[in-house]
């Protein structure tokens, strides 16, 4: 069994303190490449948490030295959810992958679930920082449809608390958010500018042409198709030269599970993506 | 005041565990440790223990919150609240290497996690107090009874219920085969609750009576806090008014209980969480 390297500590950035895990090989001179990990939305990410920090001592072990970030507001990083906007964490992004670019000295790839899939195709589009390869880990296709389930927790337990119910559906809350209200939803504070930035994110308005996409998904059922919406997408980035392929693994929902779910034929399967994208 | 947030790495047999320490500039010598349970990590659902840590720490508590082995970003197999005690342990040596000044320290825990630290408390002379916020001692009959008592009793005085049965929102029949199964779960442990009187069990006794023994063995303070929207806090709350010994040991001068109207078990909005932040440093700086 390899000795993987792990620190825990904070970046300096202009905007704050960032947590951060770096993972490696101790003692090797040097890595293959190195992998940035993007998380997902709220608690989507404290349930994967553990799953994004298996993978990244997997890859390590495997000569790839992974950062995993806690971006602004979110996590162990400094500031709150309500001051944060997709704008500062895609400075985070941009934060993470100097440092590790510094440090390593190599190419950099990224992996992001969900929603973190999301913002780091929004990052390498607007920021242009150049990488190698895109692995996607089940993939939010869609700002507006992943707020609105988060809306809905908020309408829930309203309705539970006899505030309102369930008819007047999710606009009351938007209106709020229109109105540039900061919404409390589950313990979050979701301010209005990050909602709109999430409201609005496609992942069919990008066209991924620099760099190898993996699209990996999971299967709850064996024999169950990928959803129309999204096959919709990797044809048509197909059709359009992007270097996509999709992968599909059984596996349930870990991010959104009750208990914490893992799934080792994931990150197996994600060990061999990027070892097939170093030849 | 001002504090700082350091990331820790500490050994628990073999295994690396991560850490966050909020560390006051002018820190008091009793800390706080958050023992994190359920399937959360160190920041907590919703990120509460970060910002619940931060709030103490700017009040001069130092404060240690970690994942125990196979949580989070800690190593190890996944385990349960039962079998944490070497993390914990592990955890203060850490904590105390950290924070030279230190003299004790409370620990802070919620659902299984309170219960975890309670039957921790009276092992390490470290520990002076625990925090206990809706403390988990579930069974069976147990839950049957607090979902009877507050919950579909309760539901059945109010009006937006009545509204929603009226207006169609809510399924009779599915809402009393679930009542139902509860009361066939109460009348089918009727037996054992007769049976169960606390002072015929005391080895292997399920999670009610250990809850005891651990409360009787430990001699430091505790602050027990409930929610009054939450079953898991109901329980609780029943258990410890149903017997001579539980009613006193919760009426000695050295248990503080509080509760907290409307909030539901993790506290999700900023004034609760807040409120039970200040209620925690007010008691960790009292004595």
């Amino acid at each position: 069994m390899a000795i993987v390297l792990i620190e825990s500590f904070f970046l300096e950035t202009n905007l704050g303190k960032r947590f951060c895990v770096y993972h490696s090989m101790e003692n090797a001179k040097t890595a293959r490449r190195a992998i940035l990990l993007v998380p997902p939305f709220a608690e989507e990410m404290n349930k994967s948490r553990h799953m994004l920090s298996t993978l990244a001592r997997t890859l390590a072990s495997h000569g790839y030295a992974v950062l995993l970030v806690d971006l602004d507001g979110c996590g162990d990083s400094h500031g709150e959810l309500r001051d944060s906007s997709w704008e500062s964490w895609r400075q985070d992004l941009a934060a993470a992958y100097m440092y590790l670019s510094q440090r390593t000295q190599l190419p950099i790839s990224l992996l992001g679930l969900r929603l973190g899939a999301l913002l780091a195709l929004d990052f390498l589009k607007i920021d242009k920082y150049p990488i190698d390869q895109l692995v996607l880990w089940q993939p939010a296709i869609n700002g507006r449809q992943l707020l609105n389930q988060f809306l809905r927790l908020r309408l829930a337990s309203d309705m539970l608390s006899g505030k309102q119910d369930m008819t007047s559906g999710t606009q009351a809350i938007r209106n709020a958010l229109l109105a540039g209200e900061v919404i409390e939803i589950g313990g979050y504070e979701l301010p209005p500018q990050l909602a709109a930035a999430i409201d609005a994110q496609k992942i069919a308005d990008y066209l991924p042409l620099e760099f190898r996409v993996d699209w990996l998904e999971l299967q709850p059922t064996a024999g169950v198709e990928i959803s129309p919406a999204k096959k919709q997408v990797i044809d048509s980035w197909a059709q359009q030269k992007v270097e996509v392929r999709l992968i599909q693994i059984p596996g349930a929902e870990f991010w959104a599970s009750q208990e914490i779910e893992n799934n080792p034929e994931l990150i197996a399967s994600t060990v061999q993506v990027f070892l097939q994208g170093d030849r | 005041m001002q504090y700082e947030d350091i990331a820790l790495t500490f050994y628990c047999q073999g295994a690396r565990l991560t850490g966050i320490l909020s560390k006051p500039q002018q820190a008091i010598r009793r800390g706080v440790l958050f023992v994190v349970g359920g399937p959360q990590y160190r920041i907590g659902s919703h990120r509460q223990f970060t910002l619940l840590a931060r709030q103490l720490a700017g009040q001069g508590i130092p404060v240690l919150r970690f994942d125990y082995r196979g949580m989070g970003d800690s190593e190890g197999m996944q385990r349960d609240f039962t079998q944490i005690d070497e993390d914990i342990r592990a955890a203060l040596d850490c904590f105390f290497q950290q924070e030279q000044q230190l003299q004790e320290v409370v620990l802070w825990g919620l659902c299984d996690a309170a219960t975890a630290s309670l039957h921790y408390s009276h092992q390490d002379p470290r520990v002076s107090g625990v925090v206990l916020v809706n403390p988990w001692v579930r069974t069976e009959q147990g839950m049957a009874k607090a979902y009877l008592k507050h919950y579909y009793l309760q539901r059945l005085l109010e009006f937006s219920f009545w509204k929603k049965m009226v207006t169609g929102q809510f399924n009779p029949i599915s809402a009393l085969g679930s009542l139902g199964h509860q009361v066939l779960k109460l009348v089918a442990n009727r037996k054992n609750v007769e049976i169960d009187t606390p002072s015929k069990q005391e080895s292997g006794a399920p999670l009610p009576n250990k809850l005891l023994q651990d409360l009787r063995q430990f001699k430091g303070r505790v602050l027990c806090i409930l929610c009054t929207n939450d079953l898991t806090a109901q329980e609780f709350s029943d258990l410890s008014s149903s017997s001579p010994e539980w009613k006193k040991l919760m009426s000695a001068a050295r248990v503080t209980c509080l509760t907290l109207e409307a909030a539901n078990h993790t506290f999700s909005q900023r004034n609760w969480r807040e409120k039970i932040g200040a209620w925690t440093i007010a008691w960790c700086k009292s004595e």
